[in-house]
């Protein structure tokens, strides 16, 4: 997992991961067939809405960009050990921060002080968000994956306090939503589609995140952190500090696919901004084995899933929950299948992976070393 | 409820109802993680019990069934859990997450059809003698059957965990499943039976919303109760007494919003919905330190998977 080499075993993960969304396809094409649906016309249905024309293409992306967003963030925590699922949480945290300063400006703001005013405050409140299990992590070891779990509730409530309560608009009191931005809070759209400025921010982010783990020193430790702790301890390096800077680059990265959301999507802030665009970015970072550059590509896939699976709503009555069932089993057949596909890359290389370095001195063969490294999904 | 029911004997009462499913949710996953086998589909596994108790309770109206069938579904689920964590070793911190995206999903395509359906309940039976004295019977015994078997289970998983030899069996299986090995214990049928049955317990925590608590299907019924339940096994230090503790106290944020609100308090009633998670979240934090202090920790084997050696 350290670096980008086209190796044996970065193949094996590449069929792995097709292999996963193959049998979750199938066996939820079985499930849907038992609930008396045509699962040929509902999956051809979603192909045709997510892949079938331009205007098609550019919803998938539209709907691909928090999740992308949200996959980084959940890979900038994982290469240094943290599993942050709480990047919902620090979505709808950057939602409400954007959303604070578009309703408190003037709306003869010029747009791009507007949208990087937003942009940094939206950023700003997804890291305070993620700092909350992130000190708790490293000042006490509380267990950062539950606690960034119950944020992401906690988040929900403030938001709907928010728009049911103090922010409501004004004018129209019956929909528990603000008012609707001033123009100059629009983030850039391409003519005549929805996909905006937030996609090719989120594509860049990869790249860069994709040479900072590769190319630099700090991308180093941060995999030296997360591959190996200990090692790192001996190694001197500071690794609380990598640690809470990871966790809130994690939270202002999420905080942007809420801010993208707001200000280019809705152009307001209600609830149901996210159809829980966090959890498909955590099976996103998790189908791509972490790396930034398959994030991408992974994203856009299951973004043409969300995208498709929301026109099926109206046209075949599709409920939208199914799109989470596929997720859940495409994810479970990746989890079950990880072990296997590790032996299987191990044989084919006929080496231990450079990974192994962490093992302890008394493990069986493919036994992973302890909580922490387990949890880092490497 | 009615008037002549002072406040706190009625935020006490109201207490125990809304701990009761979190509370058998985390001691079922005491048992679990005591064995060295996490299972973070709490969440999704208590979603799945309730709906399955809402439509077996809707189609027989018999809440017997009902509640056998959500026992039933926690079985096979955690039987699930554990082929994709014990047998595939997967990482189990994932499969508890994908699991509870799955079956909310599940619960979500099928719960659809089941919302405002009217199920058959469970309702309060006041236990004779002790339901009579004042306050202490009110609050303690003039409860649904589910609360006293819930009082029964803390006391038998703890004795099962610390006085039984299985409970030494399955508690070397989860300080070091290779020393337990060496003693003739069968590891993986030890961490499966201790899975399904903390799955099952959670299943019934689920089963307990539907039935007792909001009395038919709502969406996202759980309300994030799965993920509290395991806040609480790792504030417990994996000990189902003080999972109780932490469970009453769940319950008694919960139940106190909710007579605030029926107070007509002007507090926002979002406000008030972030007190349970701010409580566990600072609860695991205060456990965090007292562990500190007390060097103690979680089961040495927890979330590693054991592969036999052949």
């Amino acid at each position: 997992m350290i670096g980008i080499r086209i190796s044996k075993a970065t193949i094996v993960a590449c069929l792995g991961s097709l292999g996963s969304i193959l049998c979750g396809l199938l066996v939820v094409g079985l499930f849907l067939l038992l609930a008396g649906r045509n699962p040929i016309n509902i999956y051809s249905g979603i192909f045709a809405s997510a892949f079938g024309d331009n205007f098609a293409i550019s919803e998938t992306l539209v709907a691909a960009t928090p999740v992308m967003f949200c996959a980084l963030a959940v890979a900038v925590a994982g290469r240094v050990g943290l599993m942050n699922i709480g990047v919902e949480g620090q979505l709808l945290a950057g939602a409400i921060g954007s959303t604070f300063v578009a309703l408190a400006m003037p709306e003869t703001t010029p747009a791009w002080l507007m949208l990087s005013l937003m942009c940094i405050s939206g950023c700003l409140c997804g890291a305070l968000w993620s700092a909350i299990p992130a000190v708790l992590k490293v000042g006490l070891n509380v267990n950062e994956t539950i606690v960034s779990l119950l944020l992401n509730y906690v988040a929900v409530l403030v938001l709907e306090f928010l728009i049911h309560g103090p922010w409501q608009d004004p004018t129209n009191v019956s929909w528990p939503q603000t008012q609707a931005f001033p123009a100059c809070a629009e983030l850039l759209h391409m003519p005549e589609s929805r996909l905006h400025l937030g996609f090719f921010i989120a594509v860049v982010i990869g790249i860069a995140l994709a040479i900072l783990l590769a190319k630099t020193a700090i991308g180093f430790r941060a995999n030296v952190i997360g591959a190996n702790p200990e090692a790192a301890k001996y190694a001197h390096y500071k690794v609380n500090r990598y640690l809470i800077a990871a966790m809130l680059v994690s939270g202002a990265v999420a905080a942007l696919a809420g801010f993208s959301q707001v200000s280019a999507i809705e152009g307001r802030l209600r609830s149901g901004i996210s159809p829980g665009y966090g959890y498909t970015g955590f099976l996103v970072c998790w189908l791509a084995r972490q790396n930034p550059i398959a994030i991408i590509f992974t994203s856009v896939l299951l973004g043409g899933f969300l995208s498709g699976a929301d026109n099926l709503q109206l046209t075949e009555k599709l409920p939208f929950a199914t799109v989470n069932i596929l997720e859940g089993a495409i994810f479970l057949f990746l989890l079950g299948s990880e072990s296997s596909l590790k032996r299987l890359a191990e044989k084919m290389q006929l080496r231990l992976p450079s990974k192994n370095v962490t093992s302890p001195p008394e493990p069986t063969p493919t036994q992973p070393v302890n909580l922490e490294t387990s949890e880092a999904g490497a | 409820m009615t008037d002549s029911v002072p406040f706190f004997v009625a935020v006490a009462s109201g207490m125990i109802r809304c701990a009761t499913p979190v509370l058998l949710a985390s001691v079922g996953e005491c048992l679990t993680q005591r064995s060295g086998v996490m299972n973070l589909g709490l969440e999704g596994i208590m979603l799945a019990g309730a709906l399955v108790a809402v439509v077996v309770s809707y189609f027989t109206q018999n809440v017997l069934l009902a509640i056998l069938a959500a026992l039933l579904v926690g079985l096979v689920i955690g039987f699930v859990h554990g082929v994709i964590c014990i047998r595939l070793q997967a990482n189990q911190v994932a499969a508890g997450i994908a699991m509870t995206i799955l079956l909310g999903g599940i619960t979500a395509f099928f719960g659809v059809n089941f919302v405002g359906k009217s199920i058959a309940t469970i309702s309060a039976v006041k236990i004779p003698v002790l339901g009579d004295i004042p306050i202490v019977g009110t609050i303690f015994f003039n409860q649904d059957p589910l609360v006293y078997l819930c009082y029964f289970i803390v006391p038998v998983v703890y004795w099962l965990i610390n006085r039984t030899s299985f409970g030494l069996s399955l508690r070397a299986v989860g300080e070091d499943p290779r020393a337990a090995a060496a003693a003739g214990i069968d590891v993986q049928r030890v961490r499966y039976l201790c899975t399904m049955l903390g799955a099952s317990l959670a299943a019934l925590g689920g089963a307990y919303l539907a039935l007792v608590y909001a009395q038919g299907w709502v969406e996202n019924i759980t309300a994030g109760r799965g993920w509290i339940a395991v806040g609480l096994v790792m504030f417990a230090a994996w000990n189902p007494w003080k999972a109780l503790i932490g469970a009453y106290l769940f319950g008694l944020a919960i139940s106190l919003q909710l007579r605030l609100q029926a107070a007509g308090s002007d507090v926002s009633p979002y406000l008030l919905g972030m007190l349970p998670y701010f409580l566990v979240i600072t609860a695991m934090a205060l456990s965090s330190i007292m562990a500190r202090r007390k060097s103690q920790s979680h089961p040495a084997a927890l979330g590693i998977p054991y592969a036999e050696q052949t």
